[in-house]
């Protein structure tokens, strides 16, 4: 999902914010709240959470966009990007014992409860379980690669990685999907 | 039975994914809280310029930087320049002070302010001149004259390049002007050659009275040497009369020819210097009777002074 503005669109924008405007600041919530919403709705598998995280994001946002310079192309998508993933590594640290206990619902019947999962396809609770049964880092990978449109490069930027290791940890992530898929017999 | 699934199919699998959207009351609360902290932010951030870094960090951190930098390097550079104005030889802001001259030189147009301006740099030279001879600081006299000549050298090009050029163009009254120019050159030139000939003569007066007064020292270490000689003379005489008060204590029965005759066999012979070194205990110990013969030797010691003074 590329921006449809152009990037120096966005940079006007980010400027604009950080002059003061209020509309800059608007439009740039309304450019990015529901790409920032899916990155962290396929990860914590919960909708208000993922809501709450999102207005994390933005704040988080609001109070660092003094600091944001566009040095050595850094783009205001990736950094936007950056501050969802720290938002979501700080909720994992903190939710550590909870996700402990929702791994042991997966064995454990009398644990289990029910998500809400209203309006959502068939393909999107598939490919949710078979993301999570990636690593962190390939979850990371496999959604700004495929659903952000993002190169190498970019991805790099977010998760802190080479472009190279990237490049091969989206390769490990895919084999293991297609592993997944042939185990399970899907139809596609 | 196993289906092998191809990466084209796995990732037409992961793209048909359709997300869910944010729910659109949660999505215009997250942006209601979002802008009125937008405002909250953007004052508390003006106000933290303003009160904790202070006007000067706030003023820096606004496009009024780069000329509030240029305003400084311009004034501080324009007071340097003007503090190489009265530099003179010696100084570190001379340099700057002769570039600048030749700048000014470089900039001038019309002939006769540049015939002008040459005539100023000379009369600056020589003003700088006397107030090194006033402040006494004799070791940049020679730096001082170099810096004067080479003005005048440059002066005179300047006024001939400009003469030739102003009678090209036939005119008169600029010709007028710089001729009176050339008048003033010419005194000031007069001028510094009387000094560097007073300077001379001054200097070959110095080294006159220098040398008499080598020559009149050389005189007084000679007299002094030759003083020297005669105390020694007449301590060696002191010494023979010691010896010859003991010579008298012993034959105290002999009489002044014989003491004489012992008198002229010291001078001749030089072996008895040590006689009369020993002596000097002797006449100590016999103190009381050199004084009583000091009288009757006293003939004797002025035959020993004349025979000392032939002898030299």
């Amino acid at each position: 999902m590329k921006d449809k503005n152009s990037p120096e669109d966005i940079q006007k924008l980010v400027q604009g914010a950080q002059a003061g405007d209020s509309m800059s600041v608007t439009r740039l919530y309304e450019l990015f709240s529901e790409r920032i919403y899916r990155y962290l709705v396929i990860r914590v598998s919960h909708r208000e959470t993922a809501e709450d995280l999102t207005q994390m994001v933005f704040l988080e946002m609001i109070r660092s966009l003094h600091r944001y310079k566009k040095q050595k192309d850094v783009k205001f998508t990736t950094w936007l990007f950056q501050i969802a993933r720290h938002r979501l590594i700080d909720y994992y640290r903190r939710n550590k014992t909870i996700l402990q206990i929702d791994e042991l619902a997966d064995t454990h019947v009398e644990l289990q409860v029910e998500q809400e999962e209203v309006n959502v396809d068939s393909y999107y609770s598939r490919i949710k379980k078979i993301l999570h049964k990636l690593s962190e880092q390939q979850q990371n990978i496999i959604h700004l690669f495929y659903y952000e449109d993002m190169s190498p490069g970019e991805i790099a930027e977010i998760t802190g990685m080479s472009a190279i290791t990237v490049r091969v940890e989206k390769h490990r992530a895919l084999t293991k999907i297609r592993n997944i898929l042939s185990k399970e017999h899907l139809e596609l | 039975m196993k289906k092998r699934i191809s990466q084209d199919e796995a990732e037409r699998f992961i793209r048909k994914a359709s997300f869910p959207d944010m729910d659109s009351v949660a999505k215009e609360h997250t942006k209601q809280v979002m802008l009125s902290t937008f405002g909250d932010v953007t004052n508390n951030n003006e106000q933290r310029y303003i009160n904790k870094k202070g006007i000067f960090n706030y003023l820096f951190s606004r496009p009024m930087a780069p000329i509030i930098i240029a305003l400084v390097m311009i004034l501080s550079g324009a007071g340097t320049v003007l503090a190489a104005d009265g530099a003179r030889p010696g100084d570190m802001l001379y340099p700057l002070d002769k570039a600048m001259e030749q700048t000014r030189l470089n900039f001038t147009i019309s002939d006769q302010a540049k015939a002008e301006f040459t005539l100023k740099v000379v009369e600056e030279r020589q003003r700088e001149r006397t107030e090194l001879e006033v402040e006494q600081k004799n070791n940049l006299f020679e730096e001082s004259d170099k810096d004067t000549n080479q003005a005048l050298e440059h002066a005179q090009e300047v006024l001939n390049e400009v003469r030739v050029r102003q009678e090209e163009q036939n005119n008169e009254r600029a010709r007028e002007a710089i001729e009176e120019v050339g008048d003033k050159l010419n005194e000031l030139q007069e001028r510094h050659q009387e000094r560097i000939q007073v300077e001379e003569q001054n200097e070959i007066q110095n080294q006159e009275q220098n040398r008499e007064q080598n020559i009149e020292d050389d005189v007084d270490e000679n007299n002094s040497d030759d003083n020297g000689s005669a105390n020694a003379n007449r301590n060696m005489n002191q010494n023979r009369n010691m010896n010859m008060n003991q010579n008298q204590n012993q034959n105290i029965n002999s009489n002044m020819n014989q003491n004489g005759q012992i008198n002229e066999e010291d001078d001749s012979e030089d072996s008895n210097s040590s006689n009369i070194n020993s002596s000097d205990e002797g006449s100590d110990n016999n103190g009381v009777d050199d004084q009583n013969g000091s009288e009757e030797n006293s003939n004797s010691d002025s035959q020993d002074d004349e025979e000392e003074g032939g002898n030299q």
